[in-house]
């Protein structure tokens, strides 16, 4: 037990700051995307103008949404990886909606139901019967996403556009070069940032995710908790979909997949950790930002995108590398702190 | 086991991989009387050979498994390991080295991944998530660069040839079925991997090399991914750059099938063999009972959740009976 001195010592302030920002999640990452920016445009000036720092934004948003519902799962202690399907049905279910004559608020509103329902049906099976999370919800990828194929027949959902969609989807822009969409995430953002922190919601979620059972002893349901946070995961899952069903202007069954295995790249570089207990949204920010940014920058350096899942798959390494060591460092560095 | 020596049915259901081996059986009871020339030996030879790719997969996924990890990149290594093959070949190396070489690739995949999470101490999901990636980077930078296919007879032996009868890619998965599962469930290697996963403290206190097991199991993975691999593109007669993509999963669900618990400890070679051996014959069933190609996803994923359930009941059911006796 330390005891608080009445006149702590002066200390460097803007060295302790450094190294306790370096411990945050995410920190590691950041600190690489801020070297790797300026880097990339020495090759490629057209990566830092307006219109493409925008259009990178823009594109952000639909792996940050999905990564904050995957960040409260993790945190939580679970794993969702049905979310590429959820994105792919709810999309499919507001579009059709659509299709048949519904005003669009209905059918958006539709598809996000659908995706929280999807979350339900995920935290049931996984807190009431039991069946390990990377099970169920891998089994419900599957369930989900045939339920796609089956229902268009293997026919991509077409014809359902109308002019408010095009705003929604991010196909027209709102205010400069950015689009509705980026909105929306900020709001996500602020308002899940909220809850996380300040809220009983989220410290249960962090509980539930260390250690279940001394949660369960101190009163808190863990059970009730990752339904909540399957409902939420599956929930966000859905917002991108519809969205993206309206960025893309057609439904392809195949819509949304691969999504799951981005979203929690982004959200372990961001400092999630996949034990439990972990995570925050502004590292997801962080962490899909970096996602998009390399992709951007291999586009605009033209590099052969047979090239991408090496240069993808050795940044996600290399991001998580950095990350931990941050984290090291920051704590050796603090513990010699007198107190 | 029940304290007295009476024989009880339920002690059937207490044999590792008993729940697959009953779903097995109903489900080819099923489709011997609704699937439209299921029995014939065509068909089974067909499905035999089919269902040889997960199930070498999931047997090395199950060696992972059980000690408690996960490896997502197999499905990477098998197109890795089998592009490295068919470039020997093309290359003009003689069949056995080539072979060789390929199944070197899926080991080293393996070293890598193992490297990774027991030198590195990265989080064994997100080292094979960047492996995986890596990996197919790589199978499509290889096929975009030169002709992946090849006909030579050796190679098409592999998955096409029988020896009396029976498919070489079935005998091939026997004998890697029979070894593995003999080491697993009865050297002291084998046992080594259950006690890391049940418990790697214990186990490291009891003198078990915790980490060198943990780094074996990966090797194991990535060494039946490439003869996988290799075995499928000796049926495919190609490689091309999306092959293996989505077989992790697959062969995931076999081993949860046959009883493996994603948190370790638990799980079988046999009840992974048959957990393969179901996921194929389900797939045979659906095609030839015209079922809508897209129901299989659907099923396999209700059938997967049914399986875990049943096998967490059976299991509950079991120790019941054993605390009542």
């Amino acid at each position: 037990m330390t005891v608080v001195s009445q006149n702590p010592p002066s200390t460097n302030g803007i060295a302790e700051a450094l190294q306790s920002f370096a411990g945050r999640p995410g920190a590691g990452i950041f600190l690489f995307l801020v070297v790797f920016l300026p880097v990339i445009s020495f090759f490629a000036p057209q990566m830092l103008q307006e219109a493409n720092l925008a259009g990178i934004l823009n594109q952000m948003v639909f792996i940050f949404i999905p990564t904050l519902g995957m960040t409260i799962v993790i945190i939580s202690g679970g794993i969702d990886l049905s979310v590429g399907s959820v994105i792919g049905l709810s999309g499919g279910v507001a579009a059709s909606l659509l299709g048949v004559g519904l005003p669009l608020p209905l059918a958006l509103m539709a598809g996000i139901a659908a995706g929280a329902a999807i979350g339900f049906l995920n935290g049931i099976v996984i807190t009431r019967l039991k069946v390990p999370d990377f099970v169920a919800t891998l089994a419900m990828m599957g369930v989900v996403r045939g339920v796609l194929y089956v229902w268009t027949s293997g026919v991509p959902f077409r014809n359902y556009m109308d002019p408010a969609y095009y705003l929604i989807g991010g196909l027209r822009m709102v205010a400069g070069k950015l689009t509705l969409p980026v909105f929306v995430a900020l709001a996500l953002l602020l308002i899940l940032t909220f809850v996380l922190k300040r809220t009983w919601i989220g410290a249960h979620f962090r509980a539930t995710g260390s250690n279940a059972e001394a949660a369960r002893l101190s009163g808190i349901r863990p059970a009730r908790v990752k339904l909540m946070a399957y409902v939420a995961s599956g929930t966000l899952a859905a917002i991108t979909g519809v969205m993206l069903a309206g960025r893309l202007t057609t439904v392809h069954p195949a819509m949304g997949a691969g999504y799951e295995l981005e979203t929690i790249a982004a959200a372990v570089m961001g400092g999630a950790a996949l034990s439990g207990g972990r995570g925050s949204f502004w590292g997801a920010l962080v962490g899909a930002l970096t996602l998009t940014v390399i992709q951007n920058a291999i586009n605009i350096l033209n590099i052969e995108s047979t090239w991408e899942n090496i240069i993808i798959g050795g940044i996600i390494l290399f991001a998580v590398l950095i990350d931990r060591a941050a984290m090291a460092l920051s704590r050796t560095a603090l513990r010699g702190r007198p107190h | 086991m029940n304290n007295n020596n009476k024989f009880h049915l339920s002690d059937l259901l207490n044999v590792e991989g008993a729940t697959v081996f009953f779903a097995l059986a109903v489900l080819v009871l099923f489709s011997s009387v609704f699937a439209p020339s299921f029995l014939t030996p065509e068909n089974i030879s067909n499905v035999l050979v089919q269902s040889v790719f997960v199930m070498i997969l999931g047997i090395g996924m199950t060696y992972v498994l059980i000690s408690g990890g996960i490896d997502l990149s197999v499905g990477s290594a098998m197109g890795l390991a089998a592009a490295v093959c068919v470039y020997c070949i093309n290359a003009g190396l003689p069949l056995p080295l080539a072979l060789l070489l390929g199944l070197a690739t899926g080991a080293a995949a393996g070293f890598v991944n193992a490297y990774l999470i027991v030198g590195l101490g990265f989080a064994d999901f997100i080292a094979t998530l960047g492996t995986l990636s890596l990996m197919r980077g790589i199978v499509e930078v290889m096929t975009a660069s030169t002709r992946l296919n090849s006909k030579d007879p050796g190679f098409m032996f592999l998955a096409g040839g029988s020896l009396g009868g029976v498919p070489f890619a079935v005998l091939v998965a026997l004998v890697v079925a029979i070894v593995a599962g003999v080491i697993l469930a009865r050297t002291t290697m084998g046992r080594a991997v259950y006690g890391v996963g049940l418990n790697p403290k214990s186990s490291f206190l009891a003198g078990v090399l915790v980490n060198r097991v943990r780094f074996s199991v990966f090797v194991v993975s990535g060494l039946c991914a490439g003869l996988s691999g290799i075995l499928l593109a000796s049926r495919l007669s190609s490689v091309h750059p999306a092959m293996g993509t989505g077989y992790e999963l697959t062969a995931i669900a076999a081993a949860a099938l046959g009883g493996a618990s994603l948190s370790g400890g638990r799980g079988s070679v046999l009840g992974t063999a048959l957990g393969a051996l179901f996921l194929a014959i389900l797939q045979n069933t659906l095609s030839l009972m015209s079922v809508n190609a897209f129901w299989f996803q659907i099923i396999t994923g209700v059938i997967i959740v049914l399986a875990v359930l049943m096998d967490g009941g059976v299991r509950r059911f079991v120790a019941q009976r054993a605390r009542a006796a």
